[in-house]
C-alpha cells in the first residue's frame, strides 16, 4: 500500500472482459439471434464461463490453441468465448473449406484441440486432437445449468477467467498464402481489444443496436460483429446461410429483424442495391453501415445510400487482416464525380507512411502502417514473399507493417488507393493471392503452365462494375506431342479440393503460349488485358 | 413441355449466360449448381434474370430458396409451376 491507498491493478480491457461487462450489465437482453434459437447474455456467460472451466479442468488450457471448425452458431460463440476465458488462442477455420486445405493449416498450426460437429460429415478430420461436439457433448457442459438456483448461476458468472498478459495471442486468422499454404495472422489481446472498442464508440454501439453478422468467423469483419456487438447489450444477428445467395431474401431479414447495424462487404452491398428490391425495404432503422474489404465502385456506394435514412453513419473501412482496420472514412458526404472513396485517415494512435521506392512517383507509394492493432506476425514458419515489416523513418527501433497496397494522399489528408504492388485481389471482400490458385491448378495433370488474373466484373444486367472475378488462362499438357482438350468441369472440380470456393476461377481459357515483356517474364498485364477483351 | 426439354432449355442457359465454355456432357441434371458447379451469388442471379426471360414467368421471394436453386431438376420443378 502507498499513501493509505491499495494498489489498484488496472484490470487489462480484453475482448472477453468486454463481453463479460456487458453480460453483466444486460444479463437479460438478447445477445445471440439464430434461425435455430435466441440466447440472452446471462446464459450465454454461463456456457462461456462453463466451456472454459472444462478446458481448463481438462487440461485443453491454458495458453493453447482451439481450432474450431464449426458453422456459425451461439454454439460457435460460447466455443470462443469460453477458450478466450481459459487463456486460450482460438482458431476459426472455415467449416465449407476444402479438406486439402485445412490438413494443411492443422499439420503446421500445433492444435491443442479441434472443435468440430456434425453439420459437414464429409470433412470430419480424423486426428488425435479431434474433438466431435454434438448437442450431448454440450449437454453434459452444460448439464450443471438444469436446476441451478439463482445464486448459483451468479456464482458461475462471477468465476474469475484466467488473467491473460497483452502479448498473449487472442486469436489466429488463416489468410491466402502466394505459395499454396494459408498464413496465419497472430493477433495479441492488445490487439485485439483496440478496433472493437473503437468501434463501440464510434459508431456509439448500445444496448438498443441490432448487428447482423454477415461474414463468416475466419473474416475479420467478424470481429466487429462478435466483439463490439456482444460489448454492447445489444443483439448479434447471424444471417442463416441459405440467404447469402439471394439479395432479396437479404435485404428482406435485414428489414424484418430491424436491423440497426451491418459491416459488409460492398460486393454484397452492390448486389442489394441493384438485386435486392431496396425501393420496397423499410430501412429506417439503420444506424451505422460500415464497408471493407474490396473497393466500392463510387456510384453503387452513392446508390445504397439512397436506400439508407438521412443519418445513417456510413463509412469505408481499410486494412488487412495483418492490422484489422487501420484507417477510416466518412463517406456520409459522398464526393460528386467519379473520383474512387478514399480509405480516409488513420485511426488513432496508429500513424501512417508511404515507401516511395517502388517507382511510382514522389507522392505515391506502398502503403505502411503502426499502432496497436498490428498483428504479432504469421504463426509458425510461413516465411514467404517480400519483407512485411519495414523501419519508420525517424524512429528507430520501431517497425510497420508494409501492406502491399499502393496508396496516395488526396488534398484533405485522405488516402487514396490506387491498386496492389504485388499478385494478391480481393474477390467478394476476400484476400486472394493468385500463386495459391496457380499452385492449384498446375499440380492437374492436364495443366502444363497457368496464369490466373483478375478482371472487372459487371453486374447481371451489364450497367455497372461490381467487383472483380478470376480467370484462369491455362496451356494444356501434351499427350504424343498434340495438347490435350481440356475438361473445364473436371479442373474446376479438381482446384475445389484446395481452395474455398472464393477462389476458384469463374471462367478457364486454354491457350497457346503466354505474352512475353520485355523483361522476358510472363507479361501478365497483357493477360489481364486480354481477359478483360474477352468478358 | 416435355420434362427433359426444360432441363436441356436450363442447361443451354447455364452455359449461355454462366458457365460460358463449358461442355454440356460436362454438367449433369443432378450437378449441385453451388455445391459442385461453384455458382456464386453474381451468377444465380444472372441466372434468375435468365430464367425469368426464357420461360416468361416472375420468380417471388418465396421461391428464392436454395434447395429449389440446387441442381437442374429442381429449377425445372421451379419453372414448371410457374408456367
Amino acid at each position: 500500500m502507498e499513501n493509505g491507498q491499495p494498489n489498484i491493478i488496472p484490470q487489462l480491457a480484453t475482448i472477453q472482459q468486454d463481453f463479460i461487462n456487458a453480460a453483466l450489465a444486460f444479463p437479460n437482453n438478447n445477445a445471440i439471434w439464430t434461425d435455430n434459437g435466441e440466447i440472452n447474455y446471462s446464459d450465454l456467460l454461463c456456457r462461456s464461463n462453463l466451456f472454459s472451466k472444462w478446458l481448463l479442468d481438462n487440461n485443453h488450457a491454458p495458453h493453447k490453441r482451439t481450432a474450431l471448425i464449426l458453422p456459425k452458431s451461439i454454439d460457435n460463440i460460447v466455443a470462443l468465448f469460453g477458450a478466450l476465458m481459459a487463456g486460450n488462442t482460438y482458431v476459426p477455420l472455415g467449416s465449407t473449406w476444402p479438406a486439402n486445405r485445412l490438413n494443411t493449416i492443422i499439420e503446421n498450426g500445433e492444435f491443442d484441440l479441434i472443435l468440430q460437429d456434425k453439420s459437414n460429415p464429409d470433412l470430419i478430420i480424423n486426428d488425435a486432437s479431434s474433438l466431435l461436439l454434438d448437442s450431448e457433448q454440450w449437454q453434459s457442459i452444460y448439464s450443471v445449468l438444469e436446476n441451478a438456483s439463482e445464486d448459483q448461476l451468479n456464482s458461475i458468472k462471477a468465476d474469475k477467467t484466467y488473467t491473460v498478459k497483452t502479448t498473449d495471442i487472442a486469436y489466429i486468422l488463416y489468410t491466402s498464402g502466394s505459395t499454396g499454404v494459408p498464413k496465419g495472422v497472430t493477433v495479441s489481446h492488445s490487439a485485439a481489444q483496440f478496433f472493437p472498442a473503437w468501434a463501440k464508440k464510434e459508431f456509439n454501439v448500445d444496448e438498443t443496436h441490432r448487428i447482423a453478422s454477415m461474414a463468416p468467423f475466419t473474416f475479420d469483419l467478424s470481429t466487429f460483429d462478435i466483439f463490439t456487438g456482444l460489448s454492447s447489450g445489444g443483439c448479434l444477428y447471424i444471417i442463416p446461410e441459405k440467404f447469402k445467395m439471394f439479395p432479396t431474401r437479404l435485404s428482406g431479414f435485414l428489414e424484418k429483424h430491424e436491423i440497426t447495424t451491418l459491416y459488409a462487404v460492398p460486393s454484397a452491398l452492390s448486389l442489394m442495391a441493384l438485386n435486392g428490391n431496396l425501393g420496397k425495404r423499410d430501412f429506417s432503422h439503420f444506424k451505422a453501415l460500415l464497408f471493407a474489404g474490396e473497393v466500392f465502385p463510387i456510384e453503387v456506394c452513392r446508390l445504397f445510400k439512397s436506400f439508407l435514412p438521412e443519418n445513417v453513419q456510413y463509412y469505408n473501412l481499410y486494412g488487412p487482416t495483418e492490422t484489422n482496420v487501420c484507417t477510416y472514412f466518412d463517406a456520409s458526404d459522398i464526393p460528386d464525380g467519379d473520383q474512387p472513396l478514399p480509405i480516409g485517415k488513420t485511426l488513432p494512435e496508429h500513424s501512417s507512411f508511404i515507401d516511395t521506392d517502388i517507382g511510382e512517383g514522389d507522392n505515391v507509394g506502398e502503403l505502411c502502417i503502426y499502432g496497436p492493432t498490428l498483428m504479432s506476425g504469421y504463426w509458425g514458419k510461413s516465411n514467404e514473399g517480400a519483407p512485411y515489416w519495414t523501419d519508420v523513418p525517424g524512429k528507430p527501433g520501431l517497425k510497420a507493417y508494409r501492406t502491399g497496397d499502393v496508396t496516395y494522399l488526396d488534398e484533405k489528408g485522405n488516402w487514396i488507393y490506387k491498386g496492389r504492388a504485388d499478385k494478391m485481389v480481393k474477390i467478394f471482400g476476400y484476400r486472394v493471392e493468385l500463386g495459391e490458385i496457380e499452385s492449384s491448378l498446375v499440380k492437374h495433370e492436364d495443366v502444363e503452365q497457368c496464369v490466373v488474373v483478375k478482371r472487372d466484373r459487371k453486374s447481371p444486367d451489364g450497367s455497372k462494375t461490381i467487383g472483380e472475378e478470376l480467370v484462369a488462362f491455362i496451356i494444356p499438357s501434351k499427350l504424343d506431342q498434340e495438347r490435350v482438350t481440356l475438361n473445364k468441369i473436371e479442373i474446376f472440380k479438381h482446384c475445389k479440393n484446395d481452395l474455398p470456393h472464393y477462389m476458384l476461377p469463374s471462367t478457364i481459357y486454354e491457350i497457346e503460349e503466354f505474352p512475353i515483356g520485355q523483361s522476358g517474364k510472363t507479361d501478365r498485364l497483357k493477360i489481364e488485358q486480354q481477359a478483360q477483351d474477352m468478358a | 413441355m416435355s420434362d427433359n426439354k426444360i432441363q436441356d432449355q436450363i442447361k443451354a442457359l447455364i452455359i449461355e449466360k454462366v458457365l460460358v465454355g463449358v461442355d454440356p456432357s460436362e454438367i449433369s441434371n443432378d450437378s449441385e449448381l453451388v455445391a459442385e458447379l461453384g455458382l456464386d451469388s453474381i451468377q444465380i442471379i444472372g441466372l434468375i434474370g435468365g430464367l425469368e426471360e426464357e420461360f416468361d414467368i416472375v420468380l417471388e421471394d418465396d421461391d428464392l430458396d436454395f434447395e429449389l436453386f440446387s441442381t437442374i431438376n429442381n429449377l425445372a420443378k421451379l419453372v414448371k409451376g410457374k408456367l
